[in-house]
């Protein structure tokens, strides 16, 4: 939730002056201003960093409030919002902005209660002096009218071992690449014009960024981008000692270019809304490793993979604008998405499973209005109202083997299955502030879902027949928020965050009638309450510490649930047997603790201690199973624990040196209710991670840095003899080591050496790989 | 950003949803970072188990919804082994296998 300032220089100002003028005059009487500081004003020295640290936030070029700037001269004469005695050059007791800084008005005071520290006296001095010197800008430090970055860069790395999964991990590919790291030009051409361009392209990784911004202040701003990035996959499968060979590849180079083009057309004019037009098109298209198992003579250790072709045209439109102390914002979208994916189930040792093929597309409308106001300095209040309905359509074919279930080698496809969501949310929330030590906030939140799928022609394998299919989502989830801030305390926050929600759903599914129908009443009830405090009584001690904890308990009604086998197995003949609706009830319950000691018993060192434990128990209540198969009844599913330990130093003993490292350590485990079959282990390991970085600057010229990284995960499953081993155990580590020369005021050049080798046991090191780069970049800055 | 982005495709609809998806992503994926693919929380059959475990009658087997799947368990993970890989909804298979 934002927090903004009311129209101080403005409407306030306004009447405050021209309804209680006598009022003004008293209360400037009783409270004398800090007198003009005795000296000679230099702008940059004196006034600028006052204005950029205490006004520029809320009152510079970028919806200034009460359209009152202050980052240059003549807007800063101008005033605000039907005012323009906020600065009198000559007289600065006549200036609006001094009685404002120095607290004098009520309701005006300058910067506003939690938007930043009040000036000190001495500070107002200075801006009495500065307006009775005549208020100049008289700066040397303007920026510089054309400024530009450039820096190449060449890359090799060279990878023994497992190439794929280094881009896995990595996201870049070995060999040589190249291109321009950064560039950045910026063109100042007049105080309120702007024009600049930034990004990077490095190839053949696509990983390009480009953005393209013009402004001009007080009218609009064009920006502009275009980004892309890759990811890569690798393509082995999983690996089981207990087959020949133990681990399968595609011998493919798998990867998916994901990336959007940008541009949005502002318009910024002063006293009007800011109106802000936007088209983004954004797509993500490759190959993708969908699972690391397929299916290889019953034992599943093969890859597959999945086409990606996805593609978003968004077209939006904000508008964002202040009246009288309210603010306003409307954000609206249309969203057109399309999905033409393809799944490859299969893998060339079986000659082809299912190849499955999705083509959807949707359109979605969303539209958000926000209002907000500062109704009294110690009431502030929000409201919004959230609308989006959406239409979809998909088609869905599937080519099978003769392996597939039931033994159809037949190609399928269905006709068109119509979706539709729509939702609506309303909020409404305060934060009070009634004593200056004791804030606290309450809020509402109420949604309203209903979804609808429907395909007249949907392919049944078990029936092998097209079958008519059905459903239906209605929910409503209503969520209340209170949070506490207590400040009393010297050098100390105390605070306590409640949240409790409701839902209720009512769903409907069906496949052909006399196959799937379920119809199921869904009441939930959740609540997440955290308490916790962070003190720093001296300035070398802080302590923070926390306690979480969540609960969920939802119950089921399952008012109709059949499912008929198409089999003739007399299991699945009978009402209420149909899945999942043999869930009743499910909990989960979490808790969880967190402090974190920082110590910074001197300028050059600075340690922080870290613990977090957390643990959570799912449990549920099922229906009974026809001839004994479960007798029902209630069962802890799962239970899930984990702690963490952290370390992290900073130390700079000697001027040149900076040495940073973090290590943490963390151990996990999940169990679930296996019932004794061998298959499925726990979940549990450990994982160690170090991460230093240390600098050193050999001259004033030259700096060297060296970076160690560590990591090593310990969560493999040693059960091939009860089903395919599962689980990962690796070690990591990544030495960098270089160099940055600054050859001169313009032109620098870094020089990097890269090491990574990486071991998988769970693997049996068919992963490995062991990977050396070179890291060269020359940047040449102007002015 | 990117996950955002890459999400709207999850959160599209379907006709047979995945429970889970109502509370979240973060039942399953851990968004802060995690050493399995997917950002899983968990990446074998204990991530499945503890919402869809239930009473047996018999040492050994694990009955999950009226069906056997201990021979199905043997095989790999519950998403990976060829079987629910349409793991986040399915406009054709309650059951989530297409």
């Amino acid at each position: 939730m934002k927090l903004f300032s009311s129209n101080k220089f403005g409407a306030h100002a306004f009447l405050f002056l021209v309804i209680c003028p006598a009022l003004s005059a008293a209360e400037i009487q009783k409270n004398p201003l800090p007198p003009p500081a005795n000296v000679k004003i230099d702008f940059d020295r004196d006034i600028r960093p006052v204005l950029e640290n205490s006004c520029v936030r809320c009152h510079g070029p970028l919806k200034p409030r009460s359209h009152f700037r202050l980052d240059n001269r003549a807007t800063a004469l101008n005033g605000g919002d039907e005012n323009t005695n906020d600065i009198v050059p000559g007289d600065s007791s006549k200036s609006l902005l001094i009685h404002y800084v120095a607290r004098q008005v009520p309701d005006m005071e300058m910067p506003p209660t939690g938007r930043g520290n009040p000036l000190t006296p001495q500070q107002i001095g200075l801006l009495r002096a500065w307006i009775d010197q005549g208020a100049n800008w008289n700066t040397t430090n303007q920026p510089a009218q054309l400024a530009l970055t450039f820096a190449p860069t060449l890359r090799w790395i060279g990878v023994q071992g497992d190439q794929s999964k280094f881009r896995e991990l990595e996201g870049v590919n070995d060999g040589f690449s190249g291109g321009i790291e950064h560039f950045f030009v910026i063109q100042q051409t007049s105080p309120d014009e702007k024009f600049s361009l930034e990004g990077r392209v490095i190839a053949p990784d696509q990983d390009i960024e480009l953005k393209l911004a013009v402004d001009e202040n007080n009218l609009g701003f064009v920006h502009a981008g275009f980004d892309e990035w890759r990811k890569y996959y690798d393509d082995r499968g999983g690996y089981d000692p207990a087959v020949i060979p133990p681990e399968f590849s595609l011998n493919r180079d798998l990867y998916v270019d994901n990336g959007r083009i940008w541009v949005d057309f502002g318009l910024t004019l002063p006293h009007w809304p800011q109106v802000v037009l936007g088209y983004e098109y954004d797509f993500k298209k490759g190959t993708e490793s969908t699972l690391e198992w397929g299916d290889v003579n019953g034992v599943n250790i093969a890859p597959a993979t999945k086409a990606i072709d996805e593609q978003t045209h968004i077209i939006k439109l904000d508008v964002t604008h202040d009246f009288d102390n309210w603010h306003l914002e409307d954000n609206a979208r249309v969203e057109f998405y399309t999905e033409n994916n393809r799944s490859d189930e299969t893998n060339t040792w079986l000659g082809g499973a299912p190849v499955t093929q999705d083509n959807y597309h949707q359109v979605q409308g969303m539209n958000t209005l926000m209002l907000e106001k500062q109704i009294r300095d110690w009431w502030f209040l929000s409201g919004g109202y959230y609308y989006s309905r959406l239409e979809g359509s998909d088609f869905f074919n599937q080519t099978n083997s003769p392996n597939f279930e039931g033994g159809d080698p037949s190609a399928w496809s269905s006709g068109r299955i119509t979706l539709r969501r729509e939702s609506e949310i309303f909020s409404i929330a305060s934060i009070f502030t009634p004593l200056d030590y004791l804030s606290f906030s309450l809020g509402s939140q109420n949604e309203w879902t209903h979804e609808e799928g429907f395909g007249a022609s949907v392919p049944d394998f078990e029936f092998v027949t097209n079958s008519f299919t059905s459903a239906d989502y209605d929910e409503f989830r209503s969520t209340q928020n209170a949070n506490l801030r207590f400040t009393k305390i010297p050098f100390t926050v105390l605070f306590a965050d409640a949240q409790s929600e409701e839902e209720i759903i009512g769903e409907y599914q069906q496949e052909d009638p006399a196959v799937l129908t379920n119809k199921t009443d869904v009441t939930s009830d959740r609540y997440n309450l955290r308490t916790g405090f962070n003190t720093s009584p001296w300035r070398w001690f802080a302590l923070d510490a926390q306690y979480q904890r969540k609960y969920s308990n939802t119950d089921y009604n399952h008012l109709i649930d059949e499912f008929v086998s198409p089999f003739g197995d007399p299991t699945y003949t009978t009402p209420t047997n149909g899945y999942p609706a043999f869930i009743l009830n499910r909990k989960i319950q979490s808790d969880e603790f967190e402090t974190k000691l920082t110590l910074h018993p001197a300028n050059w060192i600075r340690t922080t201690l870290t613990y977090q434990i957390t643990a959570t128990d799912y449990s549920s209540k099922t229906e009974p199973v026809f001839f004994g198969l479960s007798p029902g009844g209630p069962i802890l599913d799962g239970h899930y624990d984990a702690q963490t330990y952290g370390f992290s130093t900073t130390l700079t003993p000697w001027r040149r040196f900076y040495f940073s490292g973090t290590f943490t350590y963390s151990q996990s485990r999940a169990v679930t209710a296996n019932n004794g079959d061998p298959s499925v282990a726990p979940y549990r390991g450990n994982i160690y991670t170090l991460i230093t970085t240390a600098t050193y600057a050999l001259n004033p010229k030259t700096d060297l840095q060296a970076i160690y990284n560590f990591s090593r995960a310990g969560y493999g499953q040693n059960n091939s003899a009860a089903g395919v081993p599962l689980g990962l155990d690796f070690t990591r580590h990544r030495l960098i080591a270089g160099l940055t020369r600054r050859f001169n005021a313009r032109v620098s050049g870094s020089l990097r050496y890269e090491f990574d080798q990486y071991t998988e046991p769970s693997s049996g090191g068919v992963n490995n790989f062991t990977a050396h780069g070179i890291f060269a970049t020359i940047a040449y800055n102007w002015p | 950003m990117k996950v955002a982005r890459n999400a709207i495709a999850i959160r599209r609809p379907f006709v047979f949803e995945h429970e889970a998806m109502r509370e979240g992503c973060t039942v399953c994926h851990d968004p802060h970072g995690s050493i399995n693919q997917k950002m899983l929380v968990e990446s074998d059959p204990n991530l499945c188990l503890r919402c869809h475990a239930q009473v047996q009658s018999f040492s050994g087997t694990i009955l999950i919804g009226n069906t056997d799947h201990t021979p199905f368990l043997q095989m790999g993970t519950c998403w990976t082994a060829g079987c629910h890989t349409a793991i986040h909804g399915s406009n054709v298979d309650p059951r989530l296998r297409y």
